[in-house]
């Protein structure tokens, strides 16, 4: 369900929902498929919501000294994977394990290459959640999480390269620097012969995260 | 506007407790950024429009630790080996790169900033001036001055080309 693009965002729902006991018992059954939710376009997303939830759980075992788990099962069942090496079986699923040893589980799962895993595009949201996670601090979530996509206000996107403070501009056009040095107001004037066009708001990214607002602004020359 | 506001607005720093466990976990991404990585492998992740944004992060959990010099020593690739250029020079000229350079002299202590003005900035604000990306960079260097010796450095190398920076498009500057 949750690499499912309609059923993670019920899940995500669901998830936001639930009481703590839920979501351990839901963190429990990721366990052994968590390397396969981290490199999901939608399973990420779930697993981010997930992580950002268990701040209070982690602190609820820290304060009661249940970070160990309990152990439930001593004959647990292992898998072999041929080279000796002994690994947990998904369908034992992680039954008396602390939140706190699932955490530890999903890093060593994940953790094989952080930077390769920081510049994959959806995981780099889980590794984010989980340095929050792992300092105690809330993990960062916009506003518009969980809504549906659907719903959201499509912005128009511009094809058309609009000037750029780095750029050469035309004539007649008269650049303020106002408030904050990221923001540019300007009037721009079309040169005699043509149609006046006179440019109120224009946004562009002159970097990525870093987006340049113009504001309007009386020219003298209009 | 509401959802603009809510959009920017940070989080509530509320810190929850974890166990001692995890930072061991958390040593083991800063061994791999600090000692695992070639410093081209660096270099690529930390222009990477995804993991940039990522190790950002991993310095502002860092800011004020012991371990934050050596974080952000090796993502600058600072000190440099002699007679070669400071990495960070290349780094604020990029897209990705400079916003992580801008994020290290934010969150570093006052001795590491002047330490990295005088080893990688000090004759060069004008070279960066000139950059379309590498301005911003400068912006930020003498917005977060704190030590009046560095501050007035920066303002002695700037003066005398300050008529040039306010005719030219700069809009960090």
């Amino acid at each position: 369900m949750a690499t499912n693009k309609h059923c993670s965002l019920v899940l995500e729902k669901l998830l936001r929902a639930s009481s703590p006991e839920q979501l351990k018992s839901f963190f429990r059954g990721l366990y052994g498929y968590f390397n396969f939710l981290g490199f999901n376009r939608f399973s990420t997303h779930v697993l981010e919501t997930l992580l950002s939830l268990l701040g209070p759980v982690i602190a609820a075992e820290v304060a009661e000294g249940q970070t160990h788990g309990v152990a439930v099962d001593d004959d647990e069942p292992m898998q072999n994977d041929g080279d000796g090496e002994v690994e947990p079986d998904p369908a034992a699923g992680g039954r008396g394990r602390s939140v706190c040893e699932l955490i530890q589980q999903l890093c060593d799962e994940l953790g094989d290459s952080w930077l390769t895993l920081m510049a994959t595009p959806g995981s780099t949201h889980v590794v984010r959640a989980l340095l929050a996670v792992l300092t105690g601090r809330e993990v960062a979530t916009s506003p518009l999480a969980g809504v549906n996509p659907r719903n959201r206000k499509k912005k128009k996107k511009k094809h058309k390269r609009t000037n750029m403070p780095g750029d050469a501009l035309p004539a007649h056009t008269t650049i303020v620097t106002v408030g904050e040095p990221k923001y540019v107001s300007y009037c721009y004037v079309m040169p005699a012969g043509h149609a006046a066009k006179r440019r109120t708001s224009l946004s562009f990214p002159t970097r990525p995260h870093c987006h340049v607002a113009l504001l309007p602004v009386d020219c003298p020359s209009c | 506007m509401l959802r603009c506001c809510l959009w920017t607005a940070r989080p509530v720093d509320r810190r929850y407790a974890v166990p001692p466990v995890f930072n061991d976990v958390l040593q083991t991404v800063v061994d791999e950024v600090c000692n695992l990585t070639s410093p081209e492998q660096l270099e690529t992740s930390v222009c990477d429009m995804n993991a940039g944004p990522c190790l950002q992060h991993l310095l502002h959990i860092f800011a004020g630790q012991p371990a934050y010099n050596r974080i952000a020593c090796a993502l600058l690739q600072w000190p440099a080996e002699e007679g070669e250029p400071p990495a960070a020079l290349r780094l604020c000229k990029d897209r990705v790169g400079s916003h992580l350079v801008e994020a290290i002299l934010r969150t570093c202590g006052t001795d590491l900033y002047s330490e990295l003005v005088t080893d990688c900035f000090r004759g060069r604000l004008w070279d960066l001036c000139d950059d379309d990306i590498a301005h911003f960079v400068v912006g930020r260097l003498v917005e977060v001055a704190t030590d009046d010796d560095v501050a007035i450095q920066l303002v002695n190398e700037l003066s005398p080309c300050i008529q040039q920076l306010l005719t030219s498009v700069r809009p960090a500057l």
